[in-house]
């Protein structure tokens, strides 16, 4: 089977647990502090707006954690996921690496989202939650969350960026079909987006003041909790179905990756793919490389502070210790709008902080002129976020070329482009640009960080 | 982990040796006894002594150790008691490293701040507790590592990568691989199946491996040494205390006989070193 370029599981091999990679941390993983007592964040602290199992997988230390049956049975509509051997992009690249990605824009609303978005509509419906709110980026996450509202019953209200409202108009279109409700956010709806609009009235909007918005939601109300699409502990645990996967199908290919590559937001695709494999390393297994791509606008792994700091712009969420460009920062407009956050996932971070992964960024045209080689090759034109994964992959494998070097890299291709042609008709006509942050800004953001002692 | 496991753990490796744990409890049979015991223990080629905390319900060790444990209560033996035995054992040896061992029960009445405080004052460097509930081993474990202190992990029987006890950062020091679940003192299983996961839990914790396989004679500390960091022995230490009782003897002439036997079963491990050779070739 030399020529094969999909590798598929049955469903059966649908992952039983999720990997939680705490269990295998060297060092304690640092707990989220309450802002007003600076004492660690309890389980009693979170109730207000998550469902109690959640919260317990979110300060788990187990190392599986079941999926429910109900839950895998859902997963069955797209899961597992194929992984690709890029057969096509080695050649177009002439690189001796083998390129093997895994697609997640098989599922539903195009992304590797509803992974977590259905666990969670599933543990809210099962204690009882009616309504559950989130924000949303690009919307690739809205979507997933409505999707799961719809399968479970449960009234979803999605907050998204302006800017993203405004570039991907189908994408509330999708979400509405599905049963839930869309608004730009800064919104009129909110004291935190009130505040916003107030100061500046054509905010484009940002993933921390989306949270804000939808944080205030929530806790208006004892039917209503919220979802996180990314960052939480337990949002990056439910992705890990993606490299539990990936196992499975390198060892179908007899390979195993030297370099595992992903884009980072907030953390979770990157996660899904990567935790996995960092787990085997951490249990003696094989010394990979693991590479975290992200915006050279948004570069919170690379440019930010690791420090406590605030999930969202209003301040309303505990205090987490993160890689951060400050609560406050919001990055210039670009098209990878799920990257487009001030944080990271305290996961991520301290794997980054411990040297277990090399951050790397890059702008976004450059981002495009690869996701269009891909997409030439493979064809599948991928989600903006996805073309930084797509990017950091054709680095490692151009550097192959250069060294002469056989290795095998494997990065996550976390969605399709298919909701994205205004993106990718800007790129055409040479329309899209390379904002960079502003210094002085950034320097302003980070002044801003809360002391901690 | 503790600075005096690292260098001695560092020591043996240069020596190419496994080094020998041998147990006793703290309190047993009499304060002056058990004294002399557990300064025979080094003297008589312990590389690491590990102090029995005297508990009511030693549920996971055989009969020779309950009894032991029993003595160490009839004389009002407590868990401050292996406290106080590892301050006198540091104040005359400033290198071997002192392993505390102990159930939940005692320690949670002792406090867990309280007692972990004491134990770094007394020069101790681990502590192994053998039935916490895993929210509990999380908070004795931050402590020992706020104090330096290693906080040392069983693995029980069959071990890989998914029976690992986790998390990974509650565990320091070394790692106590014994036989199975059951009760210390029974039938050690065969020397490849020892080997076997000696090796793979070294391999999954990055830690040194200490071997609880109810070795004892000098040949079984031999074959086990071949493969571990170091060899614990428990069972035969007491036993040897407890036939010393038996035939009326107490203070010098019990902790005499206690030596001669742990000297016997260092003259093993100091063997092992030839067959770690040949394992290596």
């Amino acid at each position: 089977m030399s020529n094969q370029v999909k590798y598929l599981l049955d469903e059966n091999d649908i992952p039983k647990e999720w990997y939680n990679i705490m269990a295998d941390f060297k060092n304690p993983p640092i707990p989220p502090l309450h802002p007003g007592t600076m004492q660690p964040v309890g389980p009693d602290d979170l109730g207000p707006l998550f469902p109690m199992e959640l919260i317990m997988q979110e300060v788990s230390t187990e190392r599986y954690i079941e999926i429910p049956d109900a839950l895998r049975d859902i997963y069955r509509q797209w899961r597992p996921s194929p992984l690709y051997r890029a057969r096509r992009l080695e050649q177009a690249l002439d690189t001796p690496a083998k390129i093997y990605y895994k697609y997640e824009g098989v599922s539903p609303a195009g992304s590797h989202k509803p992974n977590t978005a259905l666990a969670q509509a599933f543990y809210n419906k099962k204690e009882g939650v009616k309504r559950l709110t989130t924000e949303t980026g690009a919307g690739q996450w809205g979507s997933s969350l409505a999707l799961a509202g719809a399968f479970f019953g449960l009234e979803v209200e999605v907050f998204m960026v302006k800017v993203s409202f405004e570039q991907k108009p189908y994408r509330k279109a999708f979400m509405e079909s599905f049963g839930a409700t869309c608004h730009a956010s800064p919104s009129n709806l909110t004291e935190a987006g009130k505040a916003i609009l107030a100061e500046s009235p054509d905010n484009s909007g940002s993933l921390g003041i989306a949270i804000s918005e939808a944080v205030e939601r929530a806790v208006q109300r004892d039917d209503t909790k919220y979802a996180l699409g990314s960052v939480l502990n337990h949002v990056l645990m439910h992705q890990t179905v993606i490299g539990q996967e990936a196992i499975k199908q390198m060892e179908m290919a007899d390979d195993y990756p030297d370099i595992v590559v992903g884009c980072t937001g907030g953390g979770s695709n990157f996660s899904g793919i990567a935790f996995p494999f960092l787990g085997e390393k951490l249990r003696g297994g094989k010394d990979i490389e693991i590479v975290a791509v992200e915006p050279a606008n948004c570069p919170s792994l690379t440019k930010g502070r690791y420090a406590y700091d605030f999930g969202d712009t209003g301040k309303m969420t505990p205090l987490v210790k993160m890689h951060t460009l400050g609560a406050g920062f919001i990055p210039p407009a670009n098209h990878a709008g799920g990257l487009r956050y001030h944080g990271m996932a305290p996961l991520v971070s301290q794997v980054v902080h411990e040297g277990y992964v090399r951050p790397t960024s890059y702008h976004q045209t450059e981002c495009f002129a690869a996701g269009v080689t891909f997409g030439k090759a493979e064809g599948i034109l991928p989600a903006p976020e996805a073309n930084h994964a797509v990017k950091g992959a054709i680095e490692e494998a151009l550097k192959c070329k250069r060294d002469g070097v056989e290795k095998t890299i494997l990065f996550n291709l976390c969605g399709h482009g298919n909701f994205d042609m205004a993106a990718y008709q800007n790129y055409a006509s040479g329309l899209l640009t390379d904002d960079d942050y502003n210094d002085q800004e950034l320097a302003m953001a980070l002044a801003g960080l809360p002391k901690v002692a | 982990m503790s600075r005096r496991l690292q260098r001695r753990f560092d020591l043996l490796a240069r020596a190419g040796r496994p080094g020998l744990m041998p147990f006793a409890v703290a309190g047993d049979p009499d304060p002056v006894t058990t004294d002399l015991v557990f300064e025979t223990l080094i003297q008589s080629g312990g590389d690491l002594i590990e102090i029995g905390i005297p508990a009511r319900d030693p549920n996971m060790d055989g009969p020779v150790i309950r009894r032991a444990h029993a003595r160490a209560a009839a004389v009002g033996a407590g868990s401050l008691d292996a406290i106080s035995q590892a301050a006198r054992l540091r104040e005359r040896d400033s290198e071997t490293p002192l392993i505390l061992m102990g159930y939940a029960a005692e320690l949670r009445s002792a406090g867990p701040a309280h007692y972990m405080e004491a134990l770094a004052n007394a020069g101790a460097d681990g502590l192994l507790m053998v039935d916490a509930e895993p929210l509990e081993r999380l908070a004795w474990s931050q402590l020992a590592r706020e104090r330096d202190i290693a906080f040392i992990q069983i693995i029980a029987g069959k071990v890989d990568a998914r029976s690992l006890p986790a998390p990974a950062w509650a565990r320091s020091g070394f790692v106590y691989c014994v036989a199975s679940d059951g009760p210390t003192g029974g039938t050690p299983p065969a020397v490849a199946v020892l080997a076997s996961r000696i090796g793979i839990s070294r391999r999954l914790t990055g830690l040194p491996v200490v071997a609880g396989f109810g070795v004892r004679t000098p040949a079984m500390a031999m074959a086990v040494g071949g493969f571990a960091d170091a060899v614990a022995i428990g069972t035969v230490v007491v036993d040897a205390l407890e036939k010393s009782l038996a035939s009326g003897h107490l203070h010098h002439a019990a902790a005499e006989a206690v030596g001669a036997v742990v000297a016997g079963l260092a003259e093993g491990v100091a063997e092992a070193r030839l067959v770690q050779r040949q394992t290596i070739k």
